[in-house]
């Protein structure tokens, strides 16, 4: 048998562990017993309240708050934290589903594409070494061979197999070998001469593409050509992604002298601007229906 | 100790710790920042000083149970039970060590015994909710304050207290023959 003065400090140990809890239990105890305390001292409320012990009547902006017990008031005022946390992360969604969207209407609209049609479609995990499984499929119109971008970058193309509900992307830095594109510096980026990136003349050439690396290299640049680390990589091909020209296949990592003509030529290197895998929706470039080609419907 | 009371005793104490707080509370009464004095740890110092030690300890216990109910150091959270409940066990804990050497039924020994009891309650209270803290426990600090803000606010809390310990204690005392203490 434990003597007395024993069982209370294991009590006290106890209690003491119950406060190192996390929130979901440290709590419970101590807001189970807070009602019975309020209900224990409600003889005394009179006196409170006499000696001006109503903070919330006091605070004239919070008379409408004067009918609320404090346990209303705790509770409405978490349920209220949940309610803005939950908005919060439906605005960062938003948000960033704008910022997506907003680019690529622009960006098909300067090329004369507005007409494509653009299914949104969630990414599943899952998908194989190289891919994407995306949730839409031949039901929603979605084709083998169709362009696949996030925003104004370029994420791949539909591959086979495809489902009625599903369909796999290959990544563009899988299949995207011998592209035509242009390097540019940013848009807001000013070059080494003072002069507006708008203004430059975007280089043209070919880009191959490094499997192992996951990146592009090109080795065909004169080192008098004006490129540097971070410039703009936009597809230019008319062959391959031809629906995909002026989206953006990346930006310049790495820029060197080529080791066998280091006098003439430089080697860059560049890699995709996102973690294509790691996208968690994407959009399909789909062509016109065929009220749209027709231009009549509404 | 008669229990009926003890039990007498501490709702009295919990009605006045309750109904007189906007009284004697100073500074930050609006924003429920305020420092007020605790009845039940100057009845917890009594019982310490007066009392069996079993007794004691118990009453301890008990009544830092409820000063948990009044401190919020989560206002958002609701009430937390554990630092005052420890705080107060060692701290009368404190006073049976103590009391021995003192004479303890003077006034002027139990406005010590709660300056001394008072110290290690708001160490214990402090160093518990600074633990909550630390990022390999629950990582859950209470907000807006640090642990020396903490303790440096209950030392003023005590102090006060130790102020309201004199007339309070000169009062329980008086009542010493009704608690049926025994030798203690």
């Amino acid at each position: 048998m434990l003597h007395p003065r024993v069982v209370i400090l294991i009590l006290a140990a106890l209690l003491s562990i119950n406060a190192l809890m996390p929130i979901g239990y440290a709590f419970g105890l101590g807001n189970f017993l807070q009602p019975i305390v309020q209900l224990l001292v409600t003889p005394g409320r009179p006196v409170y309240q006499a000696l001006g012990g109503t903070r919330a009547i006091e605070n004239p902006e919070a008379d409408e708050l004067a009918g609320f017990t404090d346990d209303q008031l705790r509770r409405d005022y978490a349920l209220a934290r949940v309610e803005n946390e939950r908005l919060r992360q439906q605005n960062l969604r938003l948000t960033e589903r704008l910022a997506e969207i907003l680019p690529l209407r622009d960006l098909l609209a300067e090329r004369g594409l507005d007409q494509l049609r653009q299914l949104s479609a969630r990414v599943n995990p899952g998908g194989a070494d190289g891919t994407l499984a995306v949730a839409a499929g031949t039901d929603d119109g979605v084709a083998p061979g169709q362009t696949v971008v996030y925003g104004v970058h370029v994420v791949g193309r539909v591959a086979e197999p495809l489902g009625s509900g599903s369909a796999s992307v290959a990544l563009i830095t899988r299949i995207g070998d011998r592209l035509r594109v242009t390097i540019s510096p940013p848009a807001n980026a000013q070059t080494a001469g003072g002069v507006a990136a708008s203004r430059v003349t975007p280089l043209d050439t070919r880009v191959r593409l490094d499997v192992e690396l996951g990146a592009f290299i090109t080795e065909e640049v004169p080192t008098t050509s004006n490129v540097n680390v971070g410039d703009v990589v936009r597809l230019a091909d008319e062959l391959s992604f031809a629906e995909a020209q002026g989206f953006q296949l990346g930006r310049v990592t790495v820029v060197e002298p080529l080791p066998s003509n280091p006098l003439t030529l430089q080697r860059i290197v560049v890699e995709p601007a996102l973690e294509l895998p790691r996208l968690s929706r994407v959009t399909v470039l789909m062509p016109p229906s065929a009220s749209q080609a027709g231009g009549g419907a509404p | 100790m008669n229990r009926l009371v003890f039990i007498a005793a501490v709702y009295l104490a919990l009605l006045t710790q309750a109904t007189l707080q906007p009284l004697w509370e100073l500074g930050g009464a609006r924003t429920g920042q305020g420092i007020a004095p605790s009845v039940l740890l100057v009845l917890a110092v009594f019982i310490g000083q007066c009392g069996p030690s079993v007794a004691a300890l118990g009453s301890a216990l008990i009544l830092g149970v409820l000063a948990d109910t009044f401190a919020r150091p989560y206002p958002e959270l609701g009430v937390l039970v554990g630092p005052y409940t420890l705080g107060f066990t060692v701290g009368v804990y404190s006073v049976l060590q103590l009391r021995s050497l003192l004479f303890r039924h003077a006034v002027l020994t139990l406005a010590v015994m709660t300056l001394v009891a008072g110290v290690f309650v708001e160490l214990v209270a402090a160093a518990t909710l600074g633990l909550r803290g630390l990022s390999f426990l629950t990582d859950h600090p209470p907000p807006d304050t640090t642990a020396a803000a903490n303790f440096g606010r209950g030392l003023l809390r005590t102090l006060y207290t130790v102020a309201l310990a004199v007339p309070l204690g000169w009062l329980l005392l008086r009542t010493r023959h009704l608690w049926h203490f025994g030798h203690g």
